[in-house]
């Protein structure tokens, strides 16, 4: 058939690429065009399974007619009036028919394997004990009266309150050779109807309508409508079969209702090239519209990389302009500020330096304290200055963790991953501010390691370490941060020269430019190991927006197996 | 059927203040649809009852509503849709003489033009009968249409068919959401001719079931033929049954606000009480807003400069000259003569620890609460804690700490420690005379006390005295430096807790009364007696 259908065997493995890669598509966050971008997916993949890869792959099988359209219509009655068996219960309660029934020629029988068209339905034959009213069912039934050649399949309805025979109506219509349209006198107006036939003009689906259930007396008016609505829609080409209004028989209808309809199947039966030419158009039209839907699945993979990009880029403007409050607080000297001086001056001013330098004692009596409690006490200059650190960067985690559910609740697809994440991510984590003050003091020994190291050489540290690690701690700090803060005009009157004490002791251990590279150093360390604490904050929104990410190239690979499919037409 | 209800005025009071009260705006515009529906309906013929037809096309709407009119008012036809804009027919009211023009201005509101004035009265006195277009076909307009009158009509008749009793753009797109307006709606299957008698049955019993599904279980279900008058009695009487009461447009309303409360209740979890939990994250807030604003520091400086000042007044005249090398505590927060101000924080650190400690407090109130109040309460706080850092400095500044006034006693203690010293020096010098006169080989007579001379006795005396009331007095000193810190912290945080009241605790408990207030009035709104 493939060649029937005038398309190269090229087409075949292109469009087994584009099914791959339609598969592999996944339209997790919730954009704009996501729910219709699935829709389409799931189309998409489906045509290719249930229709275009088994239609490429076989030759010679029957023209699968579906007869399709609104619940009432009548398509049951007039499947059974056709074959003159009742294959397909008819009845009054909406909707009746809920799984498909297949009719065809026991001539035919072969050709609807499981591995064929529709390969997701399970046969089951019609008549027989299986259940046939659950989900996924197709009943097969063979009777003599149809003509051999083509098979009619009465599917459930498209607009009714159950959804499942809505979807299974469009599965199975987008798996269809041609289309039998059903609509009646009452329904041909309705929206839902028109949808799905603008797809089969868009799709150029070979499609027969037939305006069922017409009164005598509107006859004329309603046909002549509908012709004018299919002329206005662009489906003037296609048949349009009227079935007048009529009593029915033993549930069918007289066989002069139905005549133009049988009168349609039989020329169909009779005619191989015209049954050929209508796969033939459908087929085709079903692979060229594959590079329009692939490109504008792709388009929603795209949409998806950019809201994936944008969310992203939320999260990295708050926590990189959390980073950098900290590093301009640090920068501008403010952590010197208020206590840090105050309580420096007083450690100065008090004696407890001079005392701790001159008398030697600090090592000792540090190395005593820290026996007892296992940690080098800190002086009132390091306690004000760790709480001052910490007080800044758990603002900075805050406002950042804020900022970061602020942007993400302005855009529709970062508000469904904030709700499904199932808690309040606007505050930081507990976690991550128990793990400040860690941080702080981590840094604090990272400063006073860093400056034993740049002391080289033994008589430089023991000179410095003869300041005590209190002493030498807050000596370091202050210096460091009265360097890197540059603390200007007033503010250098006011610390008193208390901080350039320790600068011009610092600088007299060490130089000018080594305690210049000292200062940036500490810097670096303090914000590298807050660059960890925002990681750690930020990952609670990476956890949520990674899982949702399209995986990459999937859209360039679906525009790819677009174009190979037309070079391969 | 129908129980007794509270008051509509009430009902329209309490979600009104609801809607004022409410966390965000966006939660209740529905609620503000309804309020202004309200007013409007209320005031124009509220005794009428507006019945539309709605239903989708070629149900049978306009030849229902024709029969109804019993005159040939509305095109019917075989070509769909046929309707295209809504028509009303009005039956006069019962003795009522500005009937009429009541009537055209309730019209007028519904945006109705197409009207007709039924001429007898009889039953169906005061009813309001509109041929709605339809919902479900290829013209959008028409669905437009239809639904802005079915959120309007008192009393919804929805006609459907045999063919599309089933759809899913009536069940989905209306019944389902109109599923708490019940008691205002009926439905009519209308082409009952088109099934037989059974059938009829069983059809109905169906679209009950899908009624029940859609959460109208119980919703009246009247079969028709428009064509061939079956079950019209039926309809008819079910409509005189409403219409009679007057109350459909009070009904509606109240189906409408009913709708709008459910979906402001999850706004109302359980209401919080302020527990020792909220009390004491108020009292940590403030103490934290004490830290930021250097209470602590300033009042360690104001006892530092006690201490330096009582030193130089009472202590020991010889070693007063050491207190004068040490650095003025007082200098470096920067103390005019007798006012304090807050230490040269740094407005970065200070702006830091003011927000981590309104979070906190934020996130205390706010636990527990539904979110919509809560993410708006923290939201607010947030907002006045910016406003706090400037609100601090005000505070303090304005604050007046106990300015460092000398008290009394120093000025006798100084005195005691002059005459001691006095005492001392006058033993030194006349020491010094006897050592002169003795160099001299001149010896006055000395006078004794015990076995030393007078003069060495003074001199030693006087030391040993004045430093004897030096550390006498140093506990006194220390004491005095604890009661000056004392005075001065609760100056200052005072100052800095009256601030952090008005700004943040008052208005947070105040918006947290809202909540209390807005639960209440959607209970009371929700409330049918
Ligand atoms: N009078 C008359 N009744 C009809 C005609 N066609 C169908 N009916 C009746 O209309 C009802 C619905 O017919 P079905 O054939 O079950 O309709 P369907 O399109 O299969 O409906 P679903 O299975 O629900 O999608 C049944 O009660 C039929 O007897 C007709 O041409 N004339
Ligand atoms: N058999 C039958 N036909 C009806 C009935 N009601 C309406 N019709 C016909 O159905 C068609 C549509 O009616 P119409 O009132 O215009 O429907 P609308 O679109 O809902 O206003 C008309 O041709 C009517 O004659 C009925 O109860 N029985
Ligand atoms: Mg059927
Ligand atoms: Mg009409």
């Amino acid at each position: 058939m493939t060649a029937d259908a005038g398309l190269s065997p090229h087409v075949l493995s292109a469009v087994r690429e584009m099914r791959e890669a339609a598969f592999g598509v996944r339209l997790d966050l919730d954009t704009a065009g996501a729910v219709a971008g699935r829709r389409l997916q799931g189309e998409l993949v489906g045509q290719l399974d249930d229709y275009v890869l088994p239609r490429l792959e076989q030759q010679g099988a029957p023209l699968l007619v579906v007869v399709g359209g609104s619940t009432g219509a009548g398509k049951s009655t007039l499947v059974n009036t056709l074959v003159g068996v009742s294959v397909s219960p008819a009845g009054v309660l909406r909707p009746t028919t809920r799984s498909p029934v297949l009719v065809l020629n026991p001539a035919d029988a072969g050709w609807f394997g499981d591995d064929r068209l529709l390969p997701g339905l399970i046969r089951v034959l019609a008549g027989g004990r299986d259940p046939v009213d659950r989900a996924g069912v197709l009943q097969v039934t063979t009777v003599q009266t149809l003509p051999s050649g083509l098979a009619l399949l009465d599917a459930p309805d498209i607009d009714s309150v159950v959804e499942s025979n809505r979807e299974l109506a469009r599965q199975l219509l987008a798996a269809a050779d041609v289309w039998l349209f059903v609509t009646t006198a009452a329904r041909y107006a309705d929206a839902v109807p028109w949808e799905l036939l603008r797809v089969a003009r868009e799709r150029s689906t070979a499609l027969a309508v037939v305006l069922d259930r017409v009164p005598a007396e509107a006859l004329t008016e309603v046909s002549d409508h509908l012709r004018q609505l299919l002329d206005r829609e662009g489906l003037a080409e296609s048949e349009l079969l009227i079935v007048p209004e009529a009593q029915l028989d033993g549930g069918r209808l007289p066989d002069t209702a139905v005549a133009p309809v049988r009168h349609w199947i039989d020329a169909l039966a009779a005619d191989a090239g015209a049954r050929a030419e209508l796969m033939r158009r459908t087929l085709r039209g079903a692979v060229d519209s594959l590079q329009v839907r692939a490109a504008s699945l792709a388009g929603a993979v795209e949409e998806q990389e950019r809201a994936a990009g944008e969310l992203g880029g939320d999260l990295d403007s708050a926590y990189v302009s959390a980073r950098s409050i900290v590093a301009r607080e640090v920068d501008d000297g403010t952590l010197l500020r208020g206590e840090v001086l105050s309580r420096w001056q007083e450690f100065l001013g008090t004696g407890q330096f001079m005392r701790t330098v001159e008398s030697g004692m600090g090592r000792l009596r540090d190395r005593i304290t820290s026996a007892f409690t296992g940690r080098a006490p800190a002086s009132p200059v390091e306690e004000a200055l760790e709480n001052n650190l910490e007080a800044l960067l758990q603002d900075a985690v805050e406002r950042a963790a804020g900022a970061a559910a602020d942007a993400w609740s302005g855009r529709a697809e970062g508000r469904r991953l904030l709700q499904a994440a199932g808690q309040d991510l606007s505050r930081a984590a507990r976690e991550t501010l128990a793990d400040i003050p860690g941080v702080v003091r981590a840094w604090q020994a990272d400063v006073l390691e860093l400056v034993t190291a740049e002391g080289g050489d033994r008589r430089r540290v023991a000179r410095l370490a003869s300041y005590g690690v209190n002493g030498a701690g807050s000596l370091l700090i202050v210096g460091l941060f009265a360097h890197t803060g540059g603390l200007t005009g007033g503010e250098v009157a006011i610390a008193g020269g208390t901080a350039a004490v320790s600068q011009r002791v610092l600088e007299a251990i060490f130089g000018d430019q080594a305690v210049r590279t000292l200062a940036d150093k500490a810097r670096e360390g303090l914000l590298t190991r807050f660059d960890e604490v925002l990681a750690a904050d930020s990952a609670r929104f990476r956890a949520l927006l990674e899982p949702a990410v399209p995986l990459p190239g999937t859209a360039a690979r679906l525009r790819a197996a677009a174009r190979a499919v037309r070079a391969a037409q | 059927m129908r129980r007794a209800r509270a008051d509509l005025g009430q009902r329209i009071d309490a979600l009104s203040r609801a809607v004022e009260l409410a966390p965000a705006d966006d939660l209740v515009a529905a609620a503000r649809t309804v309020l202004a529906r309200s007013a409007a309906r209320r005031s124009l013929a509220p005794e009428r009852t507006v019945v539309a037809l709605a239903g989708g096309t070629g149900s049978g709407k306009s030849t229902l509503f024709n029969r109804l009119v019993q005159a040939d008012l509305a095109p019917t036809g075989v070509r769909r849709p046929m309707t295209s804009r809504s028509r009303a027919a009005v039956w006069p009211s019962l003795g009522d003489k500005d009937d009429a023009e009541d009537a055209a201005r309730l019209l007028d509101w519904l945006e109705v033009r197409d009207r007709h004035w039924v001429d007898s009265a009889a039953e169906l006195a005061g009813l309001v009968l509109i041929d709605l277009p339809d919902y479900d076909s290829t013209v959008a307009e028409h669905r437009v249409e239809a639904e802005r009158m079915a959120a309007v009509a008192d009393l919804l008749v929805w006609v459907v068919d045999p063919q599309k009793y089933a759809d899913a753009a009536l069940h989905e797109r209306y019944l389902r959401p109109l599923a708490s307006h019940r008691d205002v709606m009926m439905v009519v299957l209308n082409q009952a001719d088109r099934l037989a008698g059974s059938e009829v049955d069983a059809c109905v019993r169906h679209l009950g079931r899908l009624l029940a599904e859609d959460g109208l279980a119980g919703a009246p279900v009247v079969a028709t033929s428009a064509v061939q008058g079956a079950g019209l009695d039926a309809l008819c009487g079910a409509l005189v049954g409403r219409v009679r009461t007057t109350r459909a447009s009070v009904e509606r309303l109240h189906a409408d606000i009913d709708a709008v409360v459910a979906d402001l209740a999850p706004l109302c979890g359980p209401v919080r009480e302020g527990g020792r939990r909220t009390r004491e994250a108020d009292e940590g807030f403030l103490a934290a807003l004490e830290r930021a604003a250097g209470v602590p520091a300033v009042a360690a400086a104001a006892a530092g400069q006690y201490r330096r000042d009582a030193q130089r007044s009472v202590g020991w005249p010889l070693t007063r000259w050491v207190a004068r090398l040490r650095p003025d505590p007082l200098r470096r927060v920067r103390v005019a003569a007798a006012r304090l101000s807050v230490p040269t924080a740094g407005a970065g650190i200070q702006r830091a620890q003011i927000a981590n400690a309104v979070r906190d407090l934020a996130d205390a109130h706010t636990s527990g609460l539904p979110d919509g109040w809560g993410s708006a309460v923290r939201a607010q706080t947030d907002r006045q804690g910016n406003e706090l850092p400037a609100a601090l400095a005000r505070a303090v500044s304005e604050a007046t700490p106990p300015g460092p006034r000398r008290p009394r006693w120093w000025a006798g203690a100084r005195a005691v420690h002059t005459l001691f010293l006095v005492v001392a020096a006058a033993g030194a010098v006349w020491l010094a005379t006897l050592a002169v006169l003795g160099y001299l080989r001149l010896s006055p007579p000395t006078p004794h006390l015990g076995r030393l001379t007078l003069p060495t006795v003074l001199l030693i005396g006087g030391l040993v005295a004045g430093l004897l009331v030096a550390l006498l007095l140093r506990p006194v000193v220390a004491w005095g430096a604890r009661r000056r810190r004392a005075a001065v912290a609760a100056s200052l945080s005072a100052a800095v807790r009256a601030a952090g009241r008005r700004h943040v605790l008052v208005p947070l408990s105040d918006r947290l009364d809202d909540q209390r207030r807005f639960c209440a009035a959607v209970q009371t709104a929700a409330r049918r007696r």
